[in-house]
């Protein structure tokens, strides 16, 4: 799908928001959605602004404060393949589809990192590939020296805006609710498992952090 | 052909078997999860319908059964034998399995991932389980183009398990080891490795028959060889823990031990009701007992199998729906009277 902005590159981020009873979906190429100051789309008002100054009045305030509170700013991504919201992802733990993978990737990369303790894969490869067009979207992307991945505009967006990396400069809050995604999927893990006693150390982790996190 | 779980295998004195999970994604179709019912009906056909080769390739006949055409026992005692998971067992959706003739090799179609296969081999021996996912993923790969990812390495539905997809297990029989007051801790302690240990039958939440198993917890950033190494060599530590608290408890009671193995096989052989937890217990005591040579059993290999048959969901099958508790405490000691391994001749 092209990007609805400059209609010659591939988008890569889905935007959706919800007008009334309507749902826009908007697709951005990395290039727009920079220029559109992407990485500033954690917050709900951030993205309403971008919207409308790409879109001009197509697009109304949507947000209401108390449902985006409720589901958080990030539930307003969605993968534009199987139309997961990234909300979806933080209940289920569970992804709908390969590019879901792509479309998360800046949100859930810190999370990966943590339940699984590395970042890169190391071992078997498909030894077969049939259509390499498609595979491995993001990385074959990015070695092109074409448009930035997701996770690079993320990542340079961040740098401008606060003159830091994103990652060690974490407020407790966010801290916390990512350590609450982390043992929510790995509670899950446990009980697909059948592992009763992870499953268990995972519920009491969790109940420490909401009892925690409700207290301050 | 011969089931698995009764071939020997290497260390099964406390090593039940080893078995090797592979989940593999089709690239540019939505996990199962995310597809309609016909969708996943389409699917789940078309992917049958090129697996002809499969008996080629592994060497073993297949049935294939449809989850969403069977009774809930009939699931359960799937999950009873680790063969699908319980929330798969629960859920409702257009699954397909397919089992080999011996038991060994089972794929799932259109579970959490559109292809989840599973080798098992007996004893110690995850080297050789691998060795038969590997072929089977390339055989598999060869007709469909898997969703991988250079950095994530096999995208799967749930991020706990991309990168190599792979969890490996080895079910242990420990009835010394479990019991000592060490054991806990040594659990606690896997998490370290990425490991992690678990009770490998039971019913409910509660686990029986001192049998557990050692699997990785995490499939990023380790390749397969690394994985089933580490699982292979933490258990060769609790095979050894195990083996010397046992050799540890012959020399002080040895008399004892022998005296309680024919007890436990007399209950087993003559009762007339058996409770799970008792059929599974005694079960485990006999097993220990006939491979360290207190009692002269033939095929003790086999006593797993029947914890397994013992399980509630096994014997609701066999009881029928209607059944209640009592009669299948009578259909369960009448089946352990007929499957029980026979005393050696002349060992007594
Ligand atoms: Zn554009
Ligand atoms: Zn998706």
């Amino acid at each position: 799908m092209l990007c609805d902005k400059c209609h010659s590159r591939e988008a890569t981020i889905t935007l959706t928001t919800v007008m009334g009873e309507q749902t826009k979906e908007i697709h951005l190429c990395g290039e727009c959605a920079r220029s559109a100051g992407w990485g500033k789309v954690m917050q709900p008002e951030f993205l309403a602004r971008i919207l409308s100054a790409l879109f001009g009045g197509m697009v109304a305030e949507p947000e209401q404060e108390d449902e985006a509170t409720e589901e958080g700013p990030f539930s307003k991504i969605v993968c534009p393949t199987c139309h997961t919201r990234y909300y979806d992802f933080v209940q289920n733990s569970m992804f709908g589809c390969p590019d879901c993978y792509s479309t998360f990737s800046v949100l859930i990369g810190n999370n990966i990192r943590e339940l699984q303790g590395h970042e890169v894969h190391t071992g078997k490869k498909p030894k077969y590939v049939h259509d390499p067009s498609r595979k491995s979207v993001q990385t074959a992307k990015s070695a092109e020296g074409g448009e930035p991945s997701v996770e690079e505009i993320q990542k340079q967006l961040y740098r401008e805006l606060f003159g830091n990396d994103p990652d060690p400069a974490k407020s407790e809050e966010e801290g916390a609710q990512e350590s609450l995604e982390i043992y929510e999927s790995r509670l899950k893990e446990a009980l697909r498992e059948e592992d009763y006693e992870a499953a268990a150390k995972y519920r009491d982790l969790i109940r420490d952090l909401k009892k925690r996190s409700g207290k301050e | 052909m011969e089931k698995w779980y009764r071939i020997e295998g290497k260390d099964q004195d406390v090593v039940v078997a080893s078995r090797v999970r592979l989940s593999r994604n089709i690239d540019g179709r939505k996990f199962p999860c995310t597809l309609s019912k016909e969708e996943a009906d389409q699917l789940g056909k078309e992917i049958e319908g090129s697996l002809a080769g499969l008996t080629t390739i592994t060497n073993h006949k297949y049935r294939t059964c449809h989850l969403d055409k069977m009774t809930d026992t009939e699931r359960m005692t799937w999950a009873e034998r680790s063969i699908i998971n319980k929330s798969l067992a629960n859920s409702e959706r257009p699954v397909s399995l397919l089992v080999s003739d011996d038991d060994s090799i089972s794929i799932i179609l259109n579970g959490y991932d559109h292809l989840r296969f599973q080798v098992t081999a007996p004893g110690n021996n995850l080297n050789a389980a691998w060795s038969m996912a590997d072929k089977l993923d390339d055989f598999l790969n060869e007709k469909y183009d898997y969703a991988f990812d250079e950095r994530y390495g096999y995208l799967t539905s749930f991020p706990t398990n991309v990168g190599t997809a792979l969890k490996a297990y080895m079910i242990l029989h420990l009835p010394y080891l479990s019991s000592h007051r060490k054991f806990q801790g040594l659990v606690s302690q896997m998490g370290r490795f990425g490991l992690s240990v678990k009770g490998a039958i039971g019913f409910e939440e509660e686990s029986c028959g001192s049998l557990f198993v050692v699997y990785n917890q995490t499939t990023l950033g380790q390749t397969e060889q690394e994985t089933l190494e580490k699982i292979t060599k933490i258990s060769s530590q609790l095979i050894a823990q195990e083996r010397s608290l046992r050799q540890q408890n012959h020399e002080l009671h040895g008399d004892e031990d022998r005296d309680r193995a024919y007890k436990t096989y007399g209950i087993l052989k003559y009762a007339r009701k058996l409770s799970l937890e008792t059929a599974v217990d005694y079960l485990s005591v006999l097993r220990t007992a006939a491979f360290e040579g207190e009692i002269a059993l033939e095929n003790p290999n086999r006593i797993y199998e029947m914890m397994i048959t013992c399980l509630p969901h096994h014997m609701r099958l066999r009881a029928g729906a209607d059944a209640d508790d009592s009669t299948i405490e009578t259909l369960r000691a009448e089946y352990v009277r007929k499957n029980l391994p026979e005393l050696i001749a002349g060992s007594e």
